[in-house]
């Protein structure tokens, strides 16, 4: 066959388009690193006083021995879902318009992960001996308790951060290999280093595919198993509000939820400021908030479970908490998140204008994670706020330290995002092409294609 | 109450346990000062207080019950309950919250790292955590007892039972090649309470003051809905 | 100083005191100072001593853990029959006062003006005859205001003062005085009896605070918790009256909120139904006084003035006399207006009507014998503190004042003229060990040691059961360059007669008397006194052969019941006043100790500043929120606490803590909270002067602003209050009353 495949034509564009965003960037990048530079040093600032000072520096006090630190720990492990979810799920299942925004996704997984283990050390008592937490072979045969849900945690983490990693990294190969075929100067050296000597044959693509597939279903398994564990930090608990079964899947679904959300606000982003609306089309906002919807009906489902056992029991300890939540002290941030998260998903994204509508989208996503993040709030707060022993009954906000840590996370993530697109191709350049072969192939035929290979 | 705690079969001579008399107590917080003095307990001064961060191993907690004129107080002293089945430990990564064999909650402030997990998971509100390093203006100082740790900033710490007059009491026996006797032991709190609303002694032993008290019909134990099985038995009050 | 110390501690043989921990051996330790390491010092290894406490005038015995030189912790004494090893916070809290950061380090002098609060170092060789050199010129008298003392220092200092033609005056800002002028109307006894609570069986009570600082609280605390469950089958019951539920009241089966000085009415209607319903067992002929006495109310105006229903004082009656051992007691709140003399009289009558006086449960009398030479010092009340003012003023004579560890310009309130009697002098000399707002004022100061550093004796046990010739001995070397205020008197005394006569040295003279007092009431007369001298200090003091019961003889109660007065018109003033002593800070004198401004008060979970408690019902009528800042105004000014919404108190009753409001007296108790007597009005018990603390009407005015308002319950929030018992007490049985 001399027959070029249908498609050929478009591949040097699709090149040129998608190496754009490595170019250096202009003073708008710089002065948006800049910035995120400033808070992401505040928030150092702030950890490197608290780590002088103490602990106290939180607003934290009995009986509220957890809340900020954990509550972005775990909405920042939720976000980290967004890659595994849209890119492992979608893989699985063969989604085809998946292509384009796999990459986007994958990235926020891992930087999200690094985030997330950052409020770990921020919220250790004595962060300076962290190294407890790892099993390492010593004199007194001391060993770290697997019996703790956060001795599971830090294992599942810890998996769960190298697995991303690796799924990351090994569709990343052919795009390596094809920057460093197509740039010079000292990054050359580099991409050579992580393209792994990557020529293309025939072994190489069967390699790399073998290893995907292999990957793709351990990843959902990792990332379901994650969520389901940060879950049961709480869920194993003796403390009224977070001991419940349905945590573990209310947290998985949850935490896609919020990765979803994100997920549509970097599409937005990076489609707007590369220009990448032949990439990234209104499909995909249509898709995700197709996606989006079911998970808030999901994430309903298991609230609305949850909660009714709980006020049908009617147990003292529990319903103490719920009333706190649903009429007390945290009604308002109670019923913005329950808006944030449930209503204005549900009333915007079973419009299909609404879901075709970018901008639109992008607003759905950002309500979404600040809805969220206060359901991360308030899942942590009010349950501990309320022990059983009601003389002992507490409030809690965070407190300027803990708010500007928060903040120069938040940074940190954004500023890793813009480090990273000048770094990696931000579609995943080879899926793309591959894509747009099945679609020539299979366009005409529309009776059915063949899957085998 | 099964005391699941220690290997099987190996003999346990002690298992210390308290009994708290609601009848006798008083709310006059001797209690409360007694163990400031012997366990070195931070001054957290009125700033940390505000913040709710006053650390008392004990406290007496007080709840008001009906309205005026009809209205009762009610004197709930609380200090760890030393769980046979302690929620605090299995949730500790490092083993800082421990069982030990006779029945104690320790807590190893080298190890603890403060992750405050036991904190969220103690029933009690029992635990208290140094959220910035103890402070005494001098000489104040000079009162610290050497017996006793003074812990650092990021370290959880809660009653002991006095685990250094506990150990103190064995080694005199021992000295004197005899057992424990019955009285030989007594926590700060309980040796100050002038009510003699605290009692505190070896469970194993049938005849002890603690082994008889704990089962009079006025027992019970806090949130005993829980399974934590407390090592320490509330007598409760009467009164019309 | 440290070699000198030494010296003199083997120069008097001290060397004993053992150790009393349980199962120890009683081997004896020698007293050593930290600074010359001994090689009987064993690191780590603790040393125990006896001794007195000296927070409070109850005196309990308490044993001292001394480790490497430092007191490290201080307990009651097993053997000491007034505390029985037991020990109140107060008590616990005294090795702050010996460690505190703002003790006085040595003499000092004024430089400046009073206001200034400026002084300047000086030595004990210059500051001891300057003092002497004063009271031999002084022109007009020489005053001396001391906190009650007793034992062998209560005879140095008065032999002090007496050597100067000098007045002394024991003040104390609770005393009880009407009380104990009803004791001696009725009883003929100058100190006050034992209320043997232990073995009563129905105790009524007049407001007396008997589990917070009075009297005696540890041997009441222990009288209660036998009382309550120290007998089989039998547990006492326990009525309080008091017109706020005080942490006494909230451990009574029944709280009956009176109101403000009524509670002798009340009595007077109990024992009216007592005597018509034939249940007194007074002998015939002393039943016409009682008659007299209890026969002029009706149970109408009882119930209508007492708010207290006919029915419930109908059955404070039958209870009462259906009792085996009734025991009515008086005291705090039964002190606090113009009408307390007679109140007590009515009150403690009504123990006399059921025949409860001698009698175990009842009131009984015990003596100490030998060293309970209690010297008849006059205690300076309220009202004597005005009529000396006057005097003085009067007669334009400018005194010479002398104190004592008692700070009157704090305690007592600026309309009684107790400034101006402090302006009036001449010069002003203090032996008091820290700045107090009295001792701020002195010229000279010449610190006395604390008492864990000191030697000393003391005679104790009012109101308590037992009685006992305790000893004081120190336990640690002293800290600083200070004196005990024993050593000081002998040298003043020296110094001025001129004389070498008289006692070498305070600790010689209580050796010497306590010497004496062995010879003639000791079993061990016949051992060498050494050897005894060493057991007694072991032991902490001496008690079993000391003490005797003595019969109480009823003599006269005849007295006119009179209504109580208040200051300050209904219309303007339409609440009572209730200021009450904190549980914890005694009146203030604990307010310099950080345990005990960290220690909650137990009904509101209050630390480290005052509030005022409003009726919950009262807040919500006038708007007041928990936390807020309140501005209570009186005819004599006002002042300024947050509001803490209080179930158990009347809705006409604004109470407030004592203690707090200090303008200086350290670190931890100066600017924090308010002094609640600057606001009292000058009414006094008519029969002993004491100062009616009850008896002012205010006003409560919000201030909408938040105060400082620190509570421990709902930690971290001012809300406080209404926590529920969500069904924790969950007994196994249902049949528990055993
Ligand atoms: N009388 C006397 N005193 C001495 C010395 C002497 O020779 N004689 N030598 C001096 C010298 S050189 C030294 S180094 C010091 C040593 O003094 P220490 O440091 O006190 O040493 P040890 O008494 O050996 O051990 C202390 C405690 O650690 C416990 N321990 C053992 N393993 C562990 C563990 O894994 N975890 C924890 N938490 N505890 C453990 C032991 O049971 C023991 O109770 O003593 C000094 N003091
Ligand atoms: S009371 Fe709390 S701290 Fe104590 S053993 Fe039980 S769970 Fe642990
Ligand atoms: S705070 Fe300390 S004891 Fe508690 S769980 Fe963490 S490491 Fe363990
Ligand atoms: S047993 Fe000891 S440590 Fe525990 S509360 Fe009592 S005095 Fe404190
Ligand atoms: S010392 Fe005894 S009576 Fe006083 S508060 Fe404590 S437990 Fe109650
Ligand atoms: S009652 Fe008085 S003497 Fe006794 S311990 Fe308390 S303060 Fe000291």
């Amino acid at each position: 066959m001399n027959n070029k495949p249908a498609g050929w034509e478009e591949m040097p564009a699709i090149n040129r388009d998608l190496l754009a965003p490595l170019a250096p960037g202009g003073r708008g990048y710089v002065l948006l690193l800049t910035l995120l530079a400033a808070v992401v040093s505040a928030g150092a600032g702030a950890w490197v006083y608290q780590i002088e000072t103490g602990i106290g520096q939180t607003n934290l006090h009995p009986p509220i021995f957890w809340s900020a630190y954990i509550a972005s720990f775990v909405y920042w492990i939720g976000v980290s879902h967004s890659g595994t979810f849209i890119s492992g799920v979608l893989r699985l299942t063969k989604a085809e318009w998946r292509r384009p925004i796999t990459r986007v996704a994958e990235l926020m997984t891992i930087i999200s992960v690094v985030i997330a283990t950052l409020f770990v050390f921020y919220h250790l008592g004595r962060s300076w001996r962290w190294y407890y937490l790892i099993p390492y072979p010593n004199q007194r045969e001391i060993w770290p308790d697997f019996r703790s849900p956060l001795m599971w945690d830090a294992t599942a983490v810890f998996t769960y951060a190298t697995a991303s990693t690796i799924y990351l990294y090994l569709p990343l190969i052919p795009d390596f290999a094809l920057v460093r075929d197509r740039i010079g100067g000292w990054r050359k050296p580099l991409y050579s280093l992580l393209s792994l000597g990557w020529r293309g044959s025939q072994r190489e693509w069967a390699a790399l595919n073998t290893a995907i597939r292999i990957i793709t279903p351990l990843i959902v398994m990792v990332m379901i198993s994650v969520h389901s564990i940060v879950g049961w930090d709480f869920g194993m608990s003796l403390v009224p509000g977070w001991h419940t079964s349905i945590i573990a899947p209310y947290f998985v679904v949850g935490a896609v939820h919020s990765g979803l959300g994100m997920v549509v606000i970097g599409l937005y982003l990076v489609r707007r400021i590369y220009r990448l609306d032949t990439y990234i089309r209104l499909e995909h906002f249509d898709k995700l908030g197709k996606l989006m919807l079911v998970m808030t009906l999901t994430l309903a489902y298991l609230y609305f479970a949850d909660q009714l056992t709980v006020w049908y029991g009617a147990i003292p300890d529990h319903l103490s908490v719920m009333h706190a939540v649903m009429s007390g002290p945290y009604a308002v941030p109670q019923w913005t998140m329950i808006t944030l998260i449930y209503v204005l998903p549900l009333i915007t994204l079973t419009l299909p204008a609404f879901r075709a509508w970018p901008a639109g989208m992008l607003m759905v996503g950002l309500c979404i994670n600040v809805g969220m993040y206060i359901e991360r709030m308030l899942i942590l707060t009010p349950p501990l706020a309320h022990p059983r022993l009601t003389y002992n009954w507490s409030d809690y906000f965070p407190s300027w330290v803990e708010l500007t840590i928060m903040a120069g996370s938040l940074s940190l993530a954004v500023l890793l995002y813009a480090l990273a697109i000048k770094f990696v191709p931000i579609i995943s350049i080879w899926e793309e092409k591959e894509g747009r072969l099945h679609e020539q192939e299979s366009a005409p035929r529309r009776t059915g294609r063949t899957i085998s290979a | 109450m099964e005391d699941k705690q220690g290997p099987p079969g190996e003999p346990r001579p002690h298992r210390w346990q308290m009994v708290i008399d609601l009848d006798r107590c008083t709310g006059c917080e001797a209690c409360v000062v007694a163990c400031h003095a012997e366990n070195n307990i931070r001054l957290s001064g009125p700033r940390e207080a505000a913040e709710g961060r006053a650390i008392n191993w004990i406290r007496i907690e007080r709840y008001w019950e009906g309205e005026y004129p009809d209205v009762k107080a009610r004197f709930m002293p609380v200090l760890c309950q030393h769980c046979a089945d302690a929620p605090c430990e299995p949730v500790c990564p490092v083993y800082a919250s421990y069982h030990t064999p006779e029945g104690l909650n320790a807590q190893v402030y080298n190890r603890c790292i403060g992750v405050r997990y036991c904190g969220n998971n103690c029933p009690y509100t029992a635990r208290q955590f140094n959220w910035f390093d103890p402070q005494w203006d001098p000489p104040l100082e000079q009162q610290l007892n050497p017996d006793v740790t003074v812990r650092q900033n990021g370290i959880m710490e809660k009653c002991t039972f006095c685990v250094q007059r506990i150990r103190q009491g064995k080694e005199q026996a021992e000295r004197e090649g005899r057992p424990v006797r019955d009285g030989d032991i007594t926590p700060a709190c309980v040796q100050s309470c002038p009510t003699t609303a605290l009692v505190f002694g070896d469970g194993n032993d049938p005849n002890s003051r603690v082994a008889i008290m704990a089962k009079s019909g006025r027992g019970f134990h806090l949130l005993e809905s829980l399974g934590t099985h407390p090592a320490i038995t509330y007598l409760k009050r009467l009164d019309e | 100083m440290d070699v000198k110390r030494r010296t003199f501690l083997h120069a008097l043989g001290l060397t004993a005191a053992g150790t009393l921990l349980p199962g120890c051996d009683k081997e004896i330790r020698r007293l050593v100072p930290y600074i010359l390491p001994d090689d009987e010092i064993v690191p780590g290894v603790a040393d125990w001593y006896a001794s007195t406490c000296g927070e409070c005038d109850a005196g309990c015995g308490i044993i001292v853990k001394v480790m490497e030189g430092r007191a490290k912790k201080i307990e009651g004494n097993p053997l000491h029959p007034v505390n029985q090893g037991k020990l109140c916070a107060q008590g616990q809290a005294a090795l702050q006062r010996l460690y505190n950061p703002d003790r006085l380090q040595g003499p000092l002098r004024r430089t400046g003006a009073q206001a200034e609060h400026r002084f300047t170092p000086v030595s004990w060789d210059e500051g001891l005859p300057e003092l002497a050199d004063r009271i031999r010129h002084t022109k007009g008298p020489v005053i001396m205001i001391s906190r009650p003392l007793s034992g062998t220092l209560a005879d140095v200092v008065s032999h002090f003062i007496e050597s100067v033609k000098g007045s002394l005056y024991f003040y104390d800002p609770s005393p009880e005085l009407p009380l104990r002028a009803a004791v001696r109307q009725a009883f003929g006894i100058r100190d006050l009896p034992a209320y043997d609570m232990a073995e009563a069986d129905y105790v009524l009570s007049f407001g007396a605070p008997f589990l917070e600082q009075w009297l005696s609280p540890v041997s009441f605390g222990i009288a209660f918790g036998r009382m309550r469950q120290g007998r089989k089958n039998r547990r006492g019951h326990f009525v309080h009256i008091e017109p706020r539920l005080s942490l006494t009241a909230a451990s009574a089966d029944r709280w009956l909120p009176i109101r403000p000085g009524m509670e002798g009415l009340l009595a007077l209607g109990i024992g009216h139904l007592l005597l018509s319903d034939h249940r007194s067992s007074l002998p015939a002929g002393r039943l016409p006084a009682y008659e007299s006495l209890y026969g002029g109310v009706s149970l109408d105006d009882v119930a209508k003035h007492t708010d207290i229903s006919q029915a419930d004082i109908k059955g404070l009656a039958k209870s009462f006399a259906e009792a085996d051992c009734p025991l009515a007691i008086g005291g705090g709140t039964a002190c606090a207006h113009t009408n307390a003399f007679e109140s007590h009289l009515a009150i403690l009558g009504l123990n006399s009507i059921v025949g409860n006086i001698n009698r175990p449960g009842g009131i009984r009398r015990y003596q100490s014998a030998g060293l309970a030479t209690h010297p008849k010092v006059p205690w300076l009340s309220e009202r004597r503190i005005k009529e000396l003012a006057q005097a003085l003023e009067e007669t334009d004579q400018r005194p010479l004042l002398l104190l004592y560890d008692c700070n009157p310009l704090f305690s007592a309130p600026p309309t009684v003229p107790i400034q101006r009697l402090f302006d009036h002098a001449s010069y002003i000399a203090s032996f008091s060990g820290s700045l107090d707002e009295s001792t701020v004022t002195a010229d000279l100061i010449l610190p006395d040691h604390h008492r864990l550093e000191t030697w000393g004796d003391h005679v104790i046990g009012e109101a308590s059961p037992h009685r006992a010739a305790s000893l004081v001995q120190p336990v640690v070397v002293p800290l600083f360059d200070t004196r005990g205020l024993g050593d000081t008197m002998i040298d003043l005394t020296r110094r001025l007669d001129g004389s070498h006569s008289g006692p070498d040295s305070f600790p010689q003279l209580i050796k010497d008397r306590w010497q004496r007092f062995h010879t003639s009431h000791s079993s061990r007369a016949h051992e060498p006194f050494q050897s005894v001298w060493e057991d007694l200090l072991q032991q902490g003091g001496l008690w079993e052969s000391t003490v005797t019961e003595q019969r109480l003889h009823l003599s006269s109660s005849a007295a006119n019941y009179q209504p109580p007065q208040f200051d300050g018109e209904a219309v303007d003033f339409p609440l009572y006043f209730y200021p009450y002593p904190a549980p914890s800070l005694g009146q203030g004198r604990g307010a310099n100790l950080p345990w005990l401004q960290e220690l909650p008060d137990t009904m509101t979970s209050a630390v480290w500043g005052s509030w005022i408690e409003i009726n919950p019902a009262t807040a919500q009528a006038m708007g007041i929120q928990q936390g807020e800042l309140v501005r209570i105004h009186s005819r004599h000014g006002s002042v300024d606490a947050p509001a803490v919404h209080y179930p158990g108190l009347r809705p006409d009753v604004i109470a407030m803590p004592i203690g707090q409001g200090h303008t200086d007296y350290g670190r931890y108790a100066a600017r924090r909270g308010a002094n609640p007597m600057t606001i009292l009005a000058p009414l006094f018990d008519k029969k002993s002067g004491a100062l009616a603390i009850g008896a002012t009407m205010v006003r409560a005015e919000p201030l909408h602003v938040p105060g400082h308002l620190i509570l421990l319950e709902k930690p971290g929030t001012t809300a406080g209050g209404g926590s529920d018992l969500i069904s924790i007490e969950r007994p196994r049985s249902s049949n528990a009353r055993t």
